[in-house]
């Protein structure tokens, strides 16, 4: 089974134009895996857990502080959402634990 | 520039745009809208709504645009040179084509009085059948993410058990400000829902019912505000969230997040839009969704109430029932009724009706809840499947297959 979230196409391009745009900030809604195959979400004990897992391991990829990134966390719903740069959403999206995502805020 | 924006002023001449304020990024309000205020003058003169919090500093001369300062963010319309303008002003971070994320707007609104002692809505669905019996809803907090509520309003005083309004990174305002509208739409919404008697006259389908009210739609239109909301109303323990907003088309960023409000006991009843067969709005088009229509007191859908078949196994039609969205009086922000047209209006008819339902049997999970409304419907004679689903659902028919 593949492991790679699912990104919506919104996203990629905002991904894109922030890229050209060097290095302004994305906005990415991201949904957790659920611990378990009945679940459709993780626990809400282990989410905010989870999340912060992700970004920091990825912030200490990239020798960044995991705290300057803006991250919010729904933890009864499974998601985060995460404001921070083009390349450290990317390196996000491609952790295990991330099942899909999409863009915050569309612009048309 | 995006390909809306682009394609708006080419054809229009002018476009709904969404501009994000650099210096308003954080919580200074007040500094906020003095940068925002600096901003108005390169929008078009015609307002997109009633502005919320600036409307207020300004006394009687209203802005040109809607300005959220917690957001930082301004939404109206601005012309080729307006946009131009805004881009290249320095403390704006970015100006693009308004989200397609909005409130489902009334076909029609229209000065109202109360004057019968229930409205059309109530009684087409059978709802005094259990007020008869005791059920009034008592006891169920209904999820109502919408553009805020008047909580001063004579008929939702005591309803609105908690408020609250999201920012951009679906963050609570902090602190909790009291309840308001950034417009009209939510108040009539709410009003449906859970709105209390007044002088013996009711507008509300289950006036027992409490409300968690979140404002988390228009200016700064994302994604996140509406899972705060979402979030914050489970952990408040809803058991029905009444949502009048979505996508044109579909499009899946709420599908996951609808699935695990199901699996958490809560209904999502949703509404299918505005913009007539052969459409539909996301998440009102997820088969996971309880999907409203509407209809009108001639027991005929609503031309405007979307409908649309989907090449999937799992509930293929849209929406799932109708209920009454024509020449629906509510309530009003400051005070006073009006009338509106849509299917936003059908929906919290449906949203109050299951939080009837859940008081008259608190342990039913929603796929029974689900079922019992679904099993109550009935299509009266030439209203058709494809545009109604299961047709207008019966309060009592429901209780008793509960």
């Amino acid at each position: 089974m593949s492991r790679r979230a699912r990104v919506d196409p919104e996203l990629r391009r905002q991904l894109s134009d922030a890229a050209a745009a060097e290095a302004a900030p994305v906005e990415a809604v991201l949904r957790l895996r659920p611990t378990t195959r009945s679940a459709v979400a993780p626990p809400p004990a282990v989410t905010r857990g989870l999340a912060e897992l992700v970004v920091g391991r990825v912030a200490e990829e990239l020798g960044a502080a995991a705290d300057q990134y803006d991250v919010n966390v729904f933890p009864n719903l499974g998601y985060f959402v995460l404001s921070a740069p083009p390349g450290f959403v990317e390196r996000v999206l491609d952790q295990p634990e991330v099942a899909s995502a999409s863009a915050n805020r569309r612009r048309g | 520039m995006s390909g809306y924006l682009a394609q708006e002023l080419k054809a229009r001449g002018s476009a709904r745009v969404i501009v994000v304020v650099r210096a308003a990024t954080g919580t200074g309000a007040a500094a906020s809208a003095n940068e925002g205020r600096r901003l108005f003058r390169h929008f078009s003169s015609a307002p997109v709504a009633r502005s919320s919090i600036l409307a207020a500093s300004l006394g009687s001369s209203a802005p040109p645009c809607r300005f959220f300062p917690y957001l930082g963010v301004l939404l109206g319309t601005a012309d080729r040179d307006g946009v131009a303008a805004l881009r290249s002003d320095p403390q704006v971070v970015s100006v693009g084509g308004a989200p397609a994320l909005s409130p489902i707007r009334p076909r029609h609104v229209t000065a109202a009085r109360l004057d019968a002692a229930r409205t059309w809505g109530i009684e087409r669905l059978g709802v005094p059948a259990l007020w008869d019996r005791g059920i009034t809803g008592q006891g169920i907090l209904v999820a109502h993410l919408d553009t805020g509520v008047d909580g001063r309003h004579a008929a939702l005083a005591g309803a609105v058990a908690h408020f609250a309004e999201f920012d951009v990174m679906g963050r609570a305002i902090q602190p909790a400000p009291k309840p308001h509208d950034s417009d009209e739409h939510g108040t009539h919404t709410a009003g449906t829902i859970a709105g209390r008697p007044v002088a013996g006259r009711h507008v509300g389908v289950a006036p027992g019912a409490r409300l968690a009210s979140a404002m988390v739609i228009e200016g700064g239109d994302a994604i996140a505000r509406v899972l705060g909301g979402m979030d914050w109303a489970l952990g408040l323990g809803a058991r029905v969230l009444s949502l009048s907003l979505g996508f044109r088309g579909w499009w899946p960023d709420f599908l996951a997040v609808t699935r695990v409000l199901r699996q958490k006991g809560v209904l999502p009843v949703f509404a299918v839009g505005n913009e007539y067969a052969g459409s539909s709005r996301s998440p009102g088009n997820y088969p996971e969704a309880l999907s409203v229509g509407a209809c009108g007191e001639d027991d005929r859908v609503a031309d405007f109430s979307s409908s649309q078949r989907f090449d999937r196994k799992k509930d293929p039609i849209v929406p799932d029932l109708v209920a009454p969205g024509v020449g629906i009086v509510s309530a009003k922000p400051g005070g006073g009724y009006q009338a509106m047209d849509g299917t936003s209006m059908a929906t919290p008819h449906v949203a109050g009706l299951a939080a009837l339902l859940l008081e008259a049997g608190p342990k039913a999970k929603v796929s029974r809840l689900e079922a019992a409304i679904l099993g109550s419907c009935v299509r009266p004679r030439g209203m058709s499947a494809e545009r109604a689903g299961r047709g207008i659902p019966s309060a009592l028919k429901a209780l008793e297959a509960l």
